[in-house]
């Protein structure tokens, strides 16, 4: 709880900012409340989370270093965001009269650097401006979530954000190249652009995934690579079974391919998109290739004759996946449309993304559907994908929608969501994988951080007690609030 | 009562990116995903809503859906049947067809069966949107039409198997009571997505088999279409525009308001 009163804290951040960057209408702190892990409550215009004294936009790092040092002083919760594209509670002002820290004004895109190959950003850049002025160059950072329309830089380094080419470019993790991070005592944190350095830890690491837990990002500098979307390839197969599907994915791998898009959709989650080609309870198995036009080339040449082992695999046209890829993405009109939809019909799609290695991860998913179906009621949907794949094993893509039936918005979130996500947790913990792939924790898996991380949560725990000490950067993400 | 209530699985136009005319003549719709018209939907949940409110009395209300198309309806049918319509069928055409084909279509199946008091469909669908097949099916038929219907409800003081209906016209709103039989569109109704049955409903109510039969099993001659496809163009949507991107905000903003705005708001 903060030490000083609403009022108190908001006139602190207008003595900062200046009154036009301190926010107070209702409309937008109650808005500010949450994100889209309580989707429903967003859709019936339900909030029930602590309203939090102000919504802040800032504009460069000294400002965020004096409204930290503010919020430190006076033990003030803060919730950094930039495109408020997250789902899963990281979002939520979990403590009464926290501060919004909204780093989507610093949007300026301050080098391209073609020659070194690397772009920097400040933190409220959106992902689909910054790609799209690449493109235009020959040029891509890699990095293409479903999320591009909406998300910002400082967002997708904070969530160990992934994109749709991740087996070619891998992880943002892999894509950062240095940073600038503010941290709750004021300190200003530049990590240099260098290629690669061995000199102690990886202290990128200490910044990407935090999740606002730990710091506030405000300006990244990302690895570019050549576009070459001339040399595209998609190849696809109709598929019996995800045992099978696995087994594809897990050999083309294994051989040491890389192609952009490695996909697996079971029958359930392949309907939506593929029905109208695929054979009735046929699964679908999709990759892409890309890069120099013989590395694409000799990449398709590839799966291709690792796919003629197993001959039950039917080749798909890939005019039926270039239709698709075009329209992967989400934007604000889909999620507007979404809303409409919910609010009409009570029927609600969620997903939760997981990961395991091959051996495990057809368990988890089989195991994860059988008991939602069992033990969850007014289930209309449950199934998933594969999206991401490793030499080691791939993640699990669980996708599922519900009928809201006799509930009050605010209980959906207990009575239907939060135990779909247990069931996944569990079983997923079961068998060895981590729960979170690349949605981060945030608020809602935030209860299993201990088993996910075992051990090493000692590890994780003394980071947020070192640069956190008084605890106000992010409460009840990554680690729960003590009841 | 008895209700024949017509959809059509449509692509996804959203989907659409430049025309490709495939070799008759046609556009080639075949990559885009396959989803519910979205008239149709609405006109689908609509008669269900009619069904949850009762009000029939001792007249049920049956429900039969059908479309004109591929296997790919299927999933689509045993939707419906899941959520509880009483005869889902197919008449089997895997080609798209004209709107005056699919008219010949419905009303010799109606004939056939020659039991529905009134006939439901979409005011229009989006990859042809000629908005002429329920009309060509009531002539047909020889029954009248209602176009752009907002809200059908059981006649509470009209006659036995009467349905009050509330549809839109160039004038206005206008309120009927409508006796059997007749051919209903479905315009804006404000039921625009249909519900989604849970997977238990698709165990059990789904698992109830379809009827599919061929055109000319009700007499249709699919090969001769008595309207031929010569010609298409896309309309071009593209508008005039202006960019004001110069000097600040204010600038642009007060050039905005003397150069384009102004003088409309003091017509006003």
């Amino acid at each position: 709880m903060a030490d000083i009163a609403r009022k108190e804290i908001v006139n602190g951040l207008r003595g900062i900012l200046g009154a036009n960057a301190v926010v107070t209408e209702e409309y937008a702190l109650k808005e500010s409340s949450r994100d889209r892990y309580r989707k429903y409550e967003q859709v019936m215009g339900v909030y029930t989370q602590p309203i939090p004294a102000a919504v802040v936009y800032v504009t460069n790092s000294a400002e965020v270093s004096k409204v930290l040092t503010f919020a430190t002083s006076n033990h003030i919760n803060v919730v950094p965001r930039t495109g408020q594209s997250a789902i899963e509670g990281g979002l939520e002002t979990a403590l009464p009269d926290s501060i919004v820290i909204d780093g989507s004004s610093m949007n300026k895109v301050l080098k391209i650097d073609p020659y070194n190959m690397q772009v920097t950003c400040q933190c409220g850049v959106p992902l689909q401006k910054i790609e799209d002025t690449l493109r235009e160059q020959g040029l891509t950072t890699g990095h293409s979530p479903q999320s591009k329309p909406l998300a910002q830089i400082g967002g997708l380094v904070a969530t160990r954000s992934i994109g749709q080419f991740s087996t070619l470019y891998g992880g943002i993790e892999d894509m950062i190249v240095g940073m600038e991070a503010v941290f709750p005592n004021g300190a200003v944190c530049r990590i240099k652009n260098i290629p690669r350095r061995a000199a102690g830890p990886d202290i990128r690491h200490i910044v990407c995934g935090n999740e606002g837990a730990i710091c506030f990002i405000t300006e990244v500098t990302l690895k570019l690579f050549k576009y070459r979307p001339e040399h595209t390839i998609f190849i696809g197969y109709a598929i019996d079974d995800m045992k099978e599907g696995f087994e594809c994915l897990r050999e083309v791998m294994v051989e040491g391919y890389k192609p952009s898009i490695a996909r697996l959709y079971d029958e359930q989650d392949a309907r939506g998109s593929f029905g109208h080609f695929l054979p009735e309870g046929a699964c679908i198995l999709i990759w892409m290739t890309e890069g120099p036009a013989g590395v694409a080339q000799a990449t398709d040449a590839g799966i291709k004759a690792i796919m003629t082992k197993h001959p039950r695999a039917k080749p798909v046209d890939s005019k039926y996946l270039t239709a698709w890829y075009q329209h992967l993405n989400w934007g604000p009109e889909q999620i507007a449309k979404e809303r409409a939809e919910i609010f009409a019909t009570k029927n609600i799609g969620i997903t939760t993304e997981v990961s395991g290695c091959w051996d495990c991860i057809y368990d988890i998913y089989k195991t994860s559907c059988e008991r939602i179906v069992q033990e969850i009621p007014d289930i209309t949907m449950i199934g998933g994908h594969s999206s991401h794949s490793y030499i080691n094993g791939t993640n699990m893509y669980f996708v599922y929608y519900y009928n809201v039936v006799d509930c009050a918005p605010q209980e959906e979130i207990n009575k239907y969501h939060n135990p779909i996500n247990q069931i996944i947790c569990e079983q997923t913990l079961k068998y060895g994988g981590s729960i979170v792939h690349h949605h981060g924790l945030g608020k809602a898996r935030a209860r299993y951080v201990q088993e996910e991380y075992g051990s090493s949560f000692y590890m994780l725990e003394t980071l947020k007690k070192a640069f956190d000490p008084e605890s106000i950067m992010n409460m009840g993400t990554l680690i729960p609030l003590k009841q | 009562m008895k209700v024949l209530i017509c959809f059509k699985v449509v692509p996804d136009m959203d989907m659409m990116g430049d025309w490709n005319v495939g070799a008759a003549g046609t556009i080639d719709f075949s990559p885009l995903r396959k989803l519910w018209n979205c008239f149709d939907e609405g006109s689908l949940e609509l008669f269900l809503k009619l069904r949850d409110a009762g009000e029939n009395g001792d007249d049920p209300l049956r429900l039969d859906v059908l479309t004109v198309g591929g296997a790919y309806c299927d999933t689509y049918l045993k939707t419906l049947a899941a959520l509880g319509f009483d005869s889902m069928i197919r008449i089997a055409r895997d080609d798209s067809c004209s709107p005056e084909l699919t008219a010949r279509i419905v009303a010799a199946f109606v004939r056939y069966r020659s039991s529905y008091d009134f006939i439901v469909m979409g005011a229009q669908s989006p990859e042809r949107n000629s908005g002429v097949t329920p009309f060509l099916t009531a002539e047909y038929l020889g029954w009248m039409c209602i176009s752009h219907c907002l809200s059908i409800a059981v006649s509470a003081s009209g006659p036995r198997g009467a349905v009050t209906v509330h549809s839109h016209s160039d004038a206005g709103e206008l309120v009927q009571t409508i006796r059997p039989p007749c051919v209903f569109t479905v315009g804006n109704s404000a039921d625009a997505y249909l519900r989604t049955p849970t997977l238990k409903e698709r165990l059990t109510r789904g698992a109830k088999s379809l009827e599919v039969y061929t055109p000319e099993r009700f007499g249709i001659d699919t090969v001769q279409e008595n309207v031929e496809m010569h010609d298409m163009k896309a309309v071009n949507h593209t508008r005039q525009g202006i960019l004001i991107d110069e000097g600040t905000v204010a600038d642009r903003v007060a050039r905005f308001y003397t150069g384009y705005l102004m003088e409309r708001l003091e017509k006003r």
